[in-house]
Parts: structure tokens; sequence; C-alpha cells
């Protein structure tokens, strides 16, 4: 009986944590599973929970299944399958709202927080050092892309601004931005769209994309003004 | 010809213009101690606040003791107007001016003397209060002289030719008209201006060929600086146009109720000699509506009975009440002020505790309050008051909190913060203490009081707020910082091989693996109280719960340079998860530096608007670093950020600094 109630919870434990099936793979597509550092290869049938990441390669894609809805993550992309739910303004506003939250307090009384006892020489940065900037953001960005349209545009959204915030190179890539910036304005997001293509505009733009940003911000501008 | 004068005979003495017989005390003491006076005070600066009455009387120290009734007064306060009178029976100098001329008439010998008088026989004074910090004000005072003089005449008649005697007498009245202000730019700061014998007026009679011989009225000012330095410490300093001053201070000591003033003052009078002329030393004591002072004037030159009168022949007096004709004297002075009206602006409605003090949180009291007062002004008018308080067992001296006006009739909350002393107790164990609340306003005493009960629990308590930890963090710093240096002096070639970008991230690995390592997982010893180690307590007895293990890491991490925060993570039914997290300055592009998985940390913007990489970490995970780090991660991850517990506040970031 006693072993009975084990399977029980552990197919339990397994259903409540299975939430999404590799429905259709091809080529190479890898997978992060939680907070683990390394990356493996998915194949048909494995299970996924929405803690893994997922990233394509060139020339592959994955199908995924949950709950017999599907989702098609095409090549060059990663996608964070947390990401991969409807949630509502609301919860989105909350997101961004979080931007703000997290950040270290105004302090003027940082003076145990300075480096005051440094133990050793100060070295020089080391320059072999390399960082490496890997494509891991363009790949959450264009990941973000086929969620929005795919209909999950709040996910989108918070997905890209995390992305852009912890891959800071790939926020320079002004059609992506624009992209997003023109996703919170589809959902009626005025203030947050006109601060994102603000921003956008102190970007090197060229003269398409320089007229384009300037005529929405005042569109945006006209707009909340009439409101 | 006969020689006219050899030698005075003075009765009475004191001297200098604002030199007054209270022994002087500083004009932020009025309030306690309500004796008016012009001689420092012509403007009639006064914290009455209905009926006052003063009674003076004098003992002085002539070759024979001579008694003497100096003041009798009355002063009213009538909205903001002040009405003041004084009558002066003992404002009085008399000198006998002796020829040591014999002159015989027939069988008689007589001896010619002169006699010479002043007094100031009463005065009235007015003071206007434009604001609370701001009066102004006039005095007028009558004053009396008369000279008589014996002189010799020869007689011619038909059958005699002889010499007799006469007195000529001279008299001469005026009044004496006197202003000036007062301004308190700071509670512990007033500044004066007075004028001294600006207007003459009405002067009727005269001494003619003896003009020398009347009171000096020559033109002045007076310039008073009172200053509280410290509490109950008072400066006050009088500088005349005419060089003379007064240096002196008054020491305040609350007894039992009651208000002890002690006063010394030394005197420069430009009419006097030595440079230094003398010195009043002054008790003063008040018992709600009454006062009482005792003052000695001691001249640093000794008096004689008989002084040679050339110099007052030339230039006379200056001051009735003080000058170089007064004996080495003592003299002491009673005074009663009474006061009909109570004193009380302000009341208490209630005072509410708002926490238990919890010693440890020190620098906490300084920004928040201990307890709201309900205060309700039962005044006609606005009044500022001075809120402060006195916890028995942790404070050492009244704490003042910062000072709010409350419109006439008006109800206001008032906060009371305190300064829990470090000397005051080890305070190892949790008791009861008594919190005493003060209310006061434009004077010395306490308008109102109130005494409530209070808990003061033991250092190590803590009142389950997470922000809170920080003060934990902070006690032990100093400890820490030999810790952290120890470990990472056994690592320092680790150290030096380890790129630049990540020191910060490699030291935190060193340190958190050698603590674990000592470390295990002790609940909390006490189920009713919360209880928090301090760091240094935690390496003692190599364990403790969340708390103790994050305050503990935390303050090693502190104690170098590293920034941590502590992370609240609230349930549904209250009980509080607590874990760190920890800024390893790098910056985004560099987080490959440490990990491949950008769920393991997340980004904070700091003071310079940077974003830099901050790691969570699960403190009680005992077992190495980066089990540590991934069960922190994944935490914060799923609560802090997928289900938007930061947004939510169901995960709260607390910086320790």
């Amino acid at each position: 009986m006693k072993q009975v109630i084990i399977i029980i919870m552990f197919i339990s434990t397994l259903v409540y944590s299975q939430q999404f099936k590799v429905d259709k793979i091809r080529g190479e597509v890898l997978v992060q599973r939680g907070t683990h550092e390394e990356f493996s290869p998915l194949k048909k049938g494995d299970l996924l929970s929405d803690n893994d990441l997922i990233i394509t390669e060139s020339n592959s894609f994955i199908q995924l299944d949950k709950d017999g809805s599907k989702f098609i993550l095409d090549e060059n992309s990663a996608l964070g399958l947390s990401y991969l739910k409807k949630i509502t303004i609301n919860e989105l506003l909350l997101a961004l709202a979080m931007e703000e939250i997290r950040n270290v307090k105004p302090s003027n009384n940082n003076e145990l927080s300075k480096n005051t006892a440094v133990y050793g020489e100060e070295a020089n940065i080391d320059k072999t050092v390399e960082i490496k900037i890997n494509s891991l953001g363009v790949k959450k960005i264009n990941g973000a892309k086929q969620l929005a349209k795919n209909g999950y545009k709040e996910s989108a959204i918070i997905a890209a601004k995390e992305t852009y915030r912890k891959y800071p190179h790939v926020s320079k890539i002004v059609e992506d931005r624009i992209y997003f910036a023109d996703l919170l304005l589809s959902l009626e997001l005025n203030n947050e769209a006109l601060e994102e293509f603000s921003t956008i505009s102190m970007l090197e733009l060229t003269q398409k994309q320089k007229n384009y940003v300037d005529t929405k911000v005042e569109k945006i501008k006209l707009s909340l003004i009439s409101e | 010809m006969i020689l006219l004068v050899f030698l005075i005979t003075v009765s009475e003495s004191f001297s200098q213009q604002s030199l007054e017989i209270y022994g002087g005390y500083s004009k932020l003491l009025s309030s306690k101690f309500r004796l008016n006076s012009f001689e420092w005070n012509s403007m009639n600066f006064n914290r009455t606040i209905d009926w006052e009455f003063t009674f003076s009387g004098a003992l002085f120290q002539e070759p024979e003791f001579v008694s003497d009734i100096m003041i009798a007064s009355i002063g009213k306060k009538l909205g903001d107007h002040y009405l003041y009178a004084r009558y002066s029976p003992g404002f009085r100098k008399r000198f006998l001016l002796n020829t040591d001329t014999l002159v015989t008439i027939s069988d008689t010998v007589k001896v010619l003397n002169s006699n010479l008088n002043y007094s100031e026989k009463f005065g009235f004074g007015y003071n206007y209060q434009f604001t609370s910090n701001f009066s102004a004000g006039f005095s007028l005072r009558y004053f009396e002289q008369s000279y008589s003089q014996d002189n010799i005449y020869f007689y011619f008649s038909d059958s005699v030719n002889t010499l007799i005697t006469i007195t000529d007498e001279w008299s001469k009245e005026h009044w004496r008209g006197d202003v000036g202000v007062s301004y308190q730019p700071f509670n512990n700061l007033i500044l004066s201006l007075n004028s001294y014998n600006l207007f003459i007026l009405g002067e009727t009679g005269g001494f003619t060929d003896h003009q020398n011989l009347e009171l000096n009225v020559e033109k002045g000012a007076v310039l008073s600086i009172d200053y509280e330095p410290i509490n109950n410490l008072y400066l006050l300093t009088n500088v005349e146009t005419s060089s003379s001053f007064i240096l002196g201070s008054n020491i305040k000591l609350n007894l039992f109720n009651t208000n002890l003033a002690l006063g010394f003052l030394i005197f420069h009078d430009e009419y006097q000699k030595p440079f230094i002329a003398g010195f009043q030393p002054s008790l003063n004591f008040s018992y709600k509506s009454l006062n009482f002072n005792l003052a000695a004037t001691i001249y640093s030159e000794p008096r004689k009975g008989s002084m040679p009168a050339d110099d007052l022949l030339n230039n006379g007096i200056h001051n009735i009440i003080n000058n170089q004709y007064s004996y080495n004297s003592v003299s002491a002075n009673f005074n009663l002020a009474l006061n009909f009206k109570p004193e009380k602006n302000v009341e208490f409605v209630d005072v509410k505790i708002i926490n238990a003090i919890f010693p440890t949180f020190a620098e906490e009291y300084l920004t928040e309050p201990i307890a709201i007062g309900k205060v309700v002004n039962i005044s006609d008018k606005s009044i500022s008051v001075k809120p402060s308080s006195f916890i028995q067992a942790a404070n050492d001296e009244i704490v003042y909190s910062p000072t709010i006006t409350i419109p006439p009739g008006d109800t206001t909350d008032v906060q009371f913060f305190t300064i829990i002393s470090e000397s005051k107790s080890d305070y190892n164990k949790r008791e009861i203490s008594q919190v005493d609340f003060y209310l006061s306003t434009i004077y010395e005493e306490f308008d109102d009081n109130l005494q409530k009960p209070i808990l003061v629990n033991d250092k190590n308590s803590w009142d389950g707020r997470v922000k809170n930890l920080r003060y934990f963090v902070k006690h032990d710093i100093l400890e820490s910082n030999h810790y952290s240096k120890n470990i990472l002096r056994e690592n320092y070639q680790a150290l030096q091989d380890t790129p630049q970008p990540v020191r910060d991230f490699n030291r935190i690995k060193i340190l958190f693996d050698n603590f674990v390592s000592k470390m295990q997982y002790v609940s909390d010893p006490r189920a009713s109280v919360e209880y928090v180690q301090f760091p240094t307590q935690t390496m003692e007895v190599k364990g403790g719960d969340c708390d103790d293990l994050s305050v503990a890491f935390s303050s090693i991490l502190e104690s170098i340079g590293i920034q941590t925060a502590f992370v609240d993570y609230i349930s549904e039914d209250g009980i509080s998860h607590v874990n760190l997290i920890i800024n390893t300055k790098l910056e985004p592009e560099e987080s490959n530096l440490i990990t491949k998985n950008d769920k393991k940390f997340f980004l904070r913007k700091n003071n310079s608007e940077k974003d830099e990489i901050w790691i969570p970490i699960e403190t009680t995970s005992l077992t190495d670093f980066n089990t540590a780090w991934e069960i922190g991660a994944e935490k914060f991850h799923s609560e802090a950020i997928e289900n938007y517990g930061l947004a939510k506040s169901k995960v709260v970031i607390y910086d320790i600094y």
C-alpha cells in the first residue's frame, strides 16, 4: 500500500511539472533546465517544464505541445517556457513596474559599501579575459517576436524587456526595438510606448528610422493630450 | 578762602548701567525667573502670561549692615501687550561731603558740610510681542536729585559784624525714556538691544553753579546676547557703548520639580577701577509661580568709609545703584513673583506607544517615532510645542523631538523620537520601563507630562521586520572585517590569479564556502519572541536559523565593501523566509564570466543608474556556494520575477545601507 502511495505521489509530481511535450523537432535544439549551467539536446517526446529554456540553432525548429495547443519555435531563437502563457495587461504593467522596484534605493550613507577593505593589490583589468557576447540575446529577441506573432503579445514584451536589460548589445538593434515599441502601442499602452520610442530616438538611427520614430512620438503625444 | 571739600562719605552702593540687583540671569531662563528690571531690560522683555508682583529687599554691608526695600512692582500681560510699573525706594544714593572746616561763631563750633542725594522714584514700562520671537518696548523712569551746601556769610549790622552759616539748596527732577528690541532667531539664542538715557524729559530745577554734580545722563546703548550652547548652560553678555561690559553664565538644575539656577558674572565699568570692577554670584530658585533670588555684588576694589571727592566734583556719577563710590559690599535680594494664570498652553489627550524598544535598532528611532501623542492647544493663539521624552531604562537625559505649531483649540498628533543610550545598560534582559512624555511651549517648565510603561527588549530581540535585520549586520562589522580578512589572506594567491572583474565574485564564493563549512542550521531558541544573533554570536555557536545566517554572512561581505540586501519572502501564513542577494559589481555584458544561465542573476541599477549583476544566495543551504546560489536563484526567479512578487510586495528587498 505504501508503495502505491509513493508511486501516485511521484506521478502527480511528474504531471504537475510536465507542462510541455516535444511534439516535433528538427536540427539542433538544446534545453537548459532550471538554474543548471549545462545545455542538453532535445528529442521528440521529451518533457519540459516552465523553468526550462529552449534554444534552436540554424536550420532547426521545435514544435511544443501544451494541453493540445501547439507552439513552433523557429531557427536561431531562444525562449524561456515560462513566457509561453497568456497574461493580462495588469500583469504586464506589474512586470514593467518591477523594473524600478528592484533598483538599489538612492542612499547618501554608503560608506560601508565602498571598497574599504580590499585585500591584496588592485590589479589592472586582465585583458586576456574575453567577455563573450554570445548570440543568446539575439536568439531571445527572436523568440520574443515569435511569442508576439502567436498572440502572446504581453509575454513577448516582458521577454524582450528582460533580454534588453541582460544583453545590452541587443538593445542597439533598432528595428527590433521599434517592433516591440509598436507592440506596446498596439496594446494601447501609450505612455510606455512613448517612453520606449523616446529611448529609441536616442540610438543611432537611419533617416528613415528617425522619421518613423519622430512621427510615432508626435502621434502618441497628440493622443495623450486628447485623452 | 575756605577749602570747600576734602572727603565724601557715601551711603548705599551699586554701579554700571546694565548691572542689576538680581545678579544677572539669562533671558532664556526668564520664563522661570520672571524678575523684570529696567537696568538690563529697558524694553521690558518678559514672558509673563498674566499678573506679576515682585518685591525686592536688600541688605547692604556698609560699615554697619543696613537693610532697605529696593523694588515693589506690578506687571500685567494683555494679549501681546505687557504693562509694567515699579516703585523703587531703594534706588538712591546719598553723599555727605565734609570739608573738615571748622567755623567758630561766638562760642559755637560748626562744621561745614554738603549733602548730595540722587534717587530713582518710580518707572513705567511697556512691551509689545510682534511675533513669537520678536518684541519691542520702552520704559520711563522718574529721577530726583538734590544738593545742599553750608556756606559762610558775613553779617553786618550797626551793632555787630559777625559770620553766619547758611545752607544753600538746589534740586532737579527729570524723566528718562529708553527703548529696546529683542529677537530670538533660535531656541537657544536671544539678541537684545536697549538704549540708556535716550530721552531726558520734563527737566526741572538744576544745580546752577554745581552742574558737575548732576547725574550724568550720557546717551548710550547696550547689546545683550543670551546663548544656551548646551542644555541647561546659559551664557550672557552685555556690551555697552561706553565700553562697559558684563560676562556671565547660569547653570540650571531641575530638582524635584523645582528649578534652580546658579549664576555668576563679572563686570567691567568704564567709570570704575580696576578693569574687572566686580562680580556677582547669584542663586535663583523657582517653583511653579514662585521665584526666589539671592545675589551678591562684590567690588574688586575695597571701598573706604571716606574718600577724596575730587572726581565726584568734576565728573559726578553715571548710575545711582552702581558707581565708583559704591562700597565694597555684599547685598542680598529677596524677590517674589506671583502668577495667577495657569501656565499650561497645551496638554496631552493621550500618548500611544507605537512599538516596544529594541536597543539594537537605536539608529531607527532617530527617524521613526516610538510614540505618537495627541496634543491639544488649550490657549487662544498658535503655540509652538516642543515635545520631549525620557525612557528610564534607555535614556541618559531628556530627548527633544522636533517642534510643531498647533493652532488655537486644535488637536494634533505629535511624534516622539528617542536616542538609545549605549552607556545606560547592557540590555541583556527585557524589562518594563517607564517613559515620561513632556510638552513644553514658551516656558522652561513643562506644560504637561504623562507617563506610560514601555517594553525595553534585550539587545538580541527583533521585531520580526526584515528591514530591521540590517541593524544586527552593522553591530559587529569590525569583527566581521577581521574574519573576512583572515579568510581572504589564506586565499591570497587564488585571488591574485583571478581576473579583476570577477574578483568580488570569487571573494563571495571563498567566504561563503568557508562560512558554511563551520555552520549548522539551528532553529530559533525562543518561540515567543524573535531572537537574532549578532554575527560574532553566530560564529561562536557555529550555527543559527535563516535570519542569523543571513545576518552573519551579510556582515562578512559588507565589512569588506561588498553590497548585500535581504530578500523577504512573505508567505500567506505570515511566516517569512529570509535570504540574501549580493552585488558582484559585474556589468550585464560580463555575466558569462560567472554563469551561462541568466536566471541565476538579476540586474539592479546602482545610484549611478548603471545595471549591476546581483546574485541570490540561500544562506541556509549549508553545502557549498554553487548549490546555495542555484537554490537562491531558483526561489528568487520563481517568486520575485515569474510571480511578480516584487511588484505585488510578496517579495521585498531591503538594502543594508
